[in-house]
């Protein structure tokens, strides 16, 4: 499964502050993706560094997406529009020379809008605009000479235009939201954000069943394999995100998501961008973690497959252990119904002794034996 | 928890010439526990050796972490120092505090401004110095009524505040609502943003808190 890990910045221990430079930093750590932050406004004096940077990303495997303004107000009035329209114009020129895959936008707040299809109707209407923008400012033949050290420019396809989920009830960008518009609009693509879904969701995400399902739902509503994900720990109340955190303090952990890309993920092809405050440090405790889970699958695999080979040598067809192996999980099922259905049998009768020996001035503790009663 | 036992760490200039150095001897007025860190005696701030700053040892058991948007600009290893304490406090629990004052070009605004946004998720509190208000509304291309909603919104920092003393007004965006309120006394704006971190961890949870912590009447 190709899965590409990154920061949403320079990392921070970069020691220079360029995007070439947090490239190389990017590269030495292992991680293979990046997302620049225009954040604000995209400067002329930035357009040498991008330049720079689209050749590095040309030329290695480090993909390179780009954010574009953070407060957005696509719904807003005329004003409001045409102002985050026009960030938007200076990031998709930028995307273009950094070669970026991605172009993530926010939608912002409903506004005027109430929630549905009037206002996802809007946002289709705004976002068919900037695809094709994004289409004209790739795909600009008389610039073909200018633009001949730059081969991906002619080479790759255009930047797909990502719509980002969001994480308060007030601002656009459910998953059904999101997935809606981008269904109707070739060229867009769903960025789930990990933290948002899980905020606006009161804390939805906690097991590896609730990636599962959430990926479902996109593949099935949506289609395709290819994602684009953010993933950050976050302080969240009444379904809005309140703050980001790192990973580590969030009740959004990263083990399910790895479990579940580990076990489940083969069929994806996914970007996952680190928007913690601890940008690329929790990119490598991400890389860790999918790493670790790999490798207990691998662990599973490699001793089923060993129980198989000496089953078969020692006669056994693999039917047949599969057969003893349901014998045995039934055994076990049933013991253990019996335990739960016979308080009066042999076992729990010898843990009734216990008390008697805590009751020997010891203080009272919890015991291992004890936590055997635990399903 | 009273003011004596609140601790406050700062990254400034050795001079105490600056404006993080107001706000650590105003909250040491107030009975917090403060500190400087800065660079060593025997060298210039603008070319400290920033490695040599143990940040886990400076920020341990630390509330806050008080930094100002101008240090960047003195110079690349003020820049790195001020980065990696960010880093550090994110890492260490100390709430980082980011007082964006008006730098002495204040055609550099921008520059410290851009940094300040490239960290805002390690940021907690944001402090917006009266004077630097009108310019950072223009850069940032909202009204002055809505910079630090707006600021609060898209970077979702937990607290951004500023406080006019002419009018006695504190203003603050948080998590769960907004506040403003005109305070029983008369602060400079450095003063009450020190009151602000002293008060904040005993006033209690939601808008309420807020509003005891802002010096409301």
């Amino acid at each position: 499964m190709p899965l590409r890990l990154g920061p949403a910045g320079v990392p921070l221990s970069c020691k220079g502050r360029t995007i070439v430079e947090g490239m190389d930093d990017i590269t030495a750590l292992g991680l293979d993706a990046m997302e620049i932050q225009t954040v604000r406004t995209v400067q002329p004096k930035h357009f040498d560094q991008y330049w720079q940077a689209g050749i590095l990303s040309w030329n290695s495997d480090l993909e390179m997406n780009l954010h574009g303004p953070y407060y957005a107000e696509l719904l807003g009035s005329r004003r409001e529009r045409n102002r985050t329209l026009t960030k938007m114009e200076a990031s998709m020129q930028a995307g273009k020379i950094v070669n970026a895959r991605h172009l993530v936008y926010h939608v912002g707040p409903y506004g005027e809008y109430e929630p549905g299809t009037e206002a996802n109707e809007q946002v289709a209407n705004m976002f068919s605009g900037v695809v094709d923008r994004v289409h004209q400012i790739w795909g600009d033949k008389s610039e073909e000479e200018d633009y001949a050290a730059f081969p991906w420019v002619h080479k790759s396809k255009p930047s797909l235009v990502g719509i980002e989920t969001s994480g308060r009830q007030d601002l656009w960008g459910t998953v059904e939201e999101v997935i809606e518009v981008c269904n109707h609009v070739e060229g867009t693509v769903p960025v789930l954000n990990m933290a948002h879904i899980h905020a606006r969701g009161h804390g939805r995400m906690r097991t590896s069943e609730d990636y599962s399902e959430l990926f479902e739902q996109v593949r099935k509503d949506y289609g395709g394999k290819k994602f684009y994900c953010h993933f950050a720990g976050i302080e969240h109340r009444m379904g809005n995100a309140l703050h980001y955190t790192q990973i580590k303090k969030s009740d959004l952990k990263f083990e399910p998501f790895a479990e579940f890309l580990a076990e489940e993920g083969s069929w994806l092809d996914i970007t996952i961008i680190s928007d913690s405050p601890l940008l690329e440090h929790d990119a490598m405790y991400m890389l860790q973690h999918y790493d670790k889970a790999r490798q207990r699958l691998l662990e599973i695999h490699a001793r089923d497959e060993r129980r198989i080979k000496l089953a078969m040598e020692s006669g056994m067809s693999p039917e047949e252990l599969k057969m003893l192996e349901k014998e045995a999980a039934e055994a076990r099922k049933a013991s253990s119904d019996g335990k739960a259905g016979k308080p009066d049998s042999a076992k729990p009768a010898k843990k009734a002794k216990k008390p008697v020996t805590k009751a020997k001035g010891k203080m009272m503790s919890f015991d291992k034996d004890e936590d055997k009663d635990d399903p | 928890m009273a003011a004596s036992e609140v601790r406050i760490v700062a990254f400034g200039r050795p001079e105490h010439d600056d404006a993080v150095s107001a706000v650590l001897s105003a909250a040491a007025q107030r009975g917090a526990r403060t500190r400087l860190i800065t660079s060593a005696a025997d060298e210039d701030f603008a070319t400290m050796d920033h490695g040599a700053i143990d940040w886990r040892d400076a920020l341990d058991n630390a509330h806050w972490l008080v930094s100002s948007a101008s240090t960047p600009l003195e110079g690349t290893s003020p820049r790195y120092a001020w980065g990696a304490a960010m880093t550090f406090g994110e890492l260490e629990g100390a709430r980082t505090v980011m007082l964006v004052d008006m730098p002495s070009d204040p055609s550099r605004l921008a520059e410290s401004w851009g940094a300040v946004i490239e960290r805002i998720r390690q940021v907690h509190v944001l402090f917006v110095a009266p004077e630097a208000i009108d310019a950072l509304s223009n850069l940032e291309e909202v009204s002055t009524a809505e910079l630090l909603q707006s600021i609060r919104h898209s970077g979702l920092v937990p607290h951004v505040c500023t406080y006019l003393p002419n009018e006695r007004i504190a203003l603050v965006e948080h998590s769960l609502g907004s506040v403003r309120v005109q305070t029983k006394a008369e602060y400079q704006p450095l003063e009450w943003l020190a009151s602000f971190l002293c008060e904040i961890p005993s006033a209690g949870p939601g808008q309420a808190g807020v509003e005891h912590a802002s010096g409301g009447c």
